[in-house]
C-alpha cells in the first residue's frame, strides 16, 4: 500500500502533476509524505517501464502523465490489493 | 538551495542528473530543507547509482568495501600478546593430566580475581562467563609424550606473563597435592624446561586474513543484493 510507483501513478490517475503536486497529493489521500529522492526514484522507474511521460509545459516544473500502460498496471494492481483487503475484512468479522 | 542539498543531487549518476536534474531542483527549490529531506536524498542517489551500475561494478564494489573493512577491523582490533611455558612431566601417564590441571576452574577464578583480568567483561558479565572467556586463551600441548606446552593470551604484555606463571604454580600446587593425598610420592618430577616468556611484541595476525575475509564477505553481500534488487524490479 505504501509502495511509492503505485501512489505516484494513483495520484497521475486523478489528472497530470508535477512533483510538488504529487507529493501534496499523496500525502492528501494516503496520508504519507513522500521525500523528493523517494518521488523521483518512483518517478524514473515508471517512466523507463512506459507507465507514465512527461509532458510538455511552460512551467519550469515538469508535470507528468499516466500511460494507457500505466493505467492498466494500477487498475490490475488494485484489483489485487482489493481482493487481498475484501478476504481480511470478511475474516476479522469471523475471527 | 543549501551547499548540502546541492552535494547531495551531485551524488546522483551523471547520466541520471542530465535528465531530471533541472526538475528536480525545482522540486527542492519548493521544499523546505529539514534533515529527512536530506536522508531522503542520499538514500535517493545511493539507490540510483545502484541501479544505473552494472552487477559487475556492485560486486567489485562489494568487494573493495569489505577488503577496507577487514583491514579496518584488522586495524582496530586490540593487540594480543602471548607467554608460553614448557615442562617435562614424569612419569608421562602424569603427563596427560595436565591439560585437567592448567584448566582447573577454582584456580581460574583465584587468577581473575587476585589479577583483576578482563575489567571491562567483569564490569558486566558474571564471574563464571569470565572465566570461561579466559579458559578460551588458554592452550595445553603434550609433545612427546613427557613434554607441556602452556600457552596464554592476553592484551597486557606484562599481565600475560605473571597469568602464565600463576597457571603453572597453581597446577604444580594441585599435581604436588594430589600425589601427597594419594601417597605417591616415590617417582616422578616436573621440571620447567623453559620459564614462562616475557612477550615483547603482539601476535601479529596476517592483515591478509582480514581482508581476504572482507572481500569474501562484501562479494556475497554485493551478490545478494543484486539478487534483491532483481527482485525487487521483477516485482514492480
Amino acid at each position: 500500500m505504501s509502495d511509492p510507483s503505485l501512489l505516484v501513478l494513483a495520484s497521475l490517475a486523478g489528472g497530470d502533476k508535477h512533483g510538488y503536486a504529487m507529493m501534496e497529493d499523496i500525502e492528501q489521500f494516503a496520508g504519507i509524505r513522500l521525500g523528493p529522492g523517494t518521488l523521483y526514484g518512483a518517478i524514473t522507474r515508471l517512466e523507463e517501464q512506459k507507465r507514465i511521460k512527461p509532458i510538455a509545459s511552460s512551467d519550469r516544473r515538469q508535470p507528468y502523465r499516466i500511460t494507457a500502460e500505466g493505467q492498466a498496471h494500477l487498475a490490475q494492481t488494485l484489483q489485487q490489493l482489493s481482493a487481498i483487503v475484501k478476504t481480511g475484512l470478511t475474516r476479522m468479522k469471523h475471527a | 538551495m543549501t551547499r548540502l542539498t546541492r552535494f547531495l543531487i551531485r551524488l546522483y549518476p551523471a547520466s541520471w542528473r542530465a535528465r531530471y536534474e533541472a526538475e528536480f531542483s525545482e522540486l527542492i527549490e519548493e521544499l523546505k530543507p529539514t534533515w529527512r529531506t536530506s536522508l531522503d536524498l542520499l538514500k535517493g542517489a545511493l539507490t540510483m547509482q545502484l541501479e544505473t551500475s552494472s552487477s559487475r561494478k556492485i560486486l567489485a564494489a562489494g568487494a573493495l568495501l569489505g577488503t577496507l573493512a577487514g583491514v579496518a577491523v584488522w586495524l582496530a582490533a586490540p593487540n594480543t600478546y602471548r607467554s608460553t611455558c614448557m615442562l617435562e612431566i614424569e612419569p608421562p601417564e602424569a603427563a596427560a593430566q595436565w591439560e585437567l590441571l592448567i584448566h582447573n576452574r577454582h584456580s581460574l577464578t583465584e587468577i581473575v580475581q587476585n589479577q583483576n583480568l578482563y575489567p571491562a567483561k567483569q564490569n558486566k558479565l558474571p564471574l563464571e562467563e569470565v572465566v570461561a572467556a579466559m579458559d578460551k586463551n588458554i592452550h595445553v600441548q603434550t609433545h612427546a609424550g613427557n613434554k607441556v606446552a602452556v600457552q596464554f593470551d592476553y592484551p597486557d604484555p606484562v599481565l600475560v606473563h605473571t597469568v602464565t606463571d600463576d597457571l603453572i604454580s597453581h597446577a604444580i600446587d594441585h599435581e604436588l597435592q594430589r600425589r601427597l593425598d594419594s601417597g605417591d610420592t616415590s617417582h616422578g618430577s616436573i621440571r620447567i624446561l623453559d620459564t614462562p616468556t616475557r612477550p615483547k611484541a603482539p601476535v601479529s595476525y596476517h592483515v591478509a586474513t582480514f581482508a581476504l575475509i572482507g572481500l569474501l564477505c562484501g562479494t556475497i553481500l554485493a551478490g545478494l543484493f543484486i539478487a534483491l534488487m532483481r527482485r525487487r524490479a521483477s516485482l514492480a
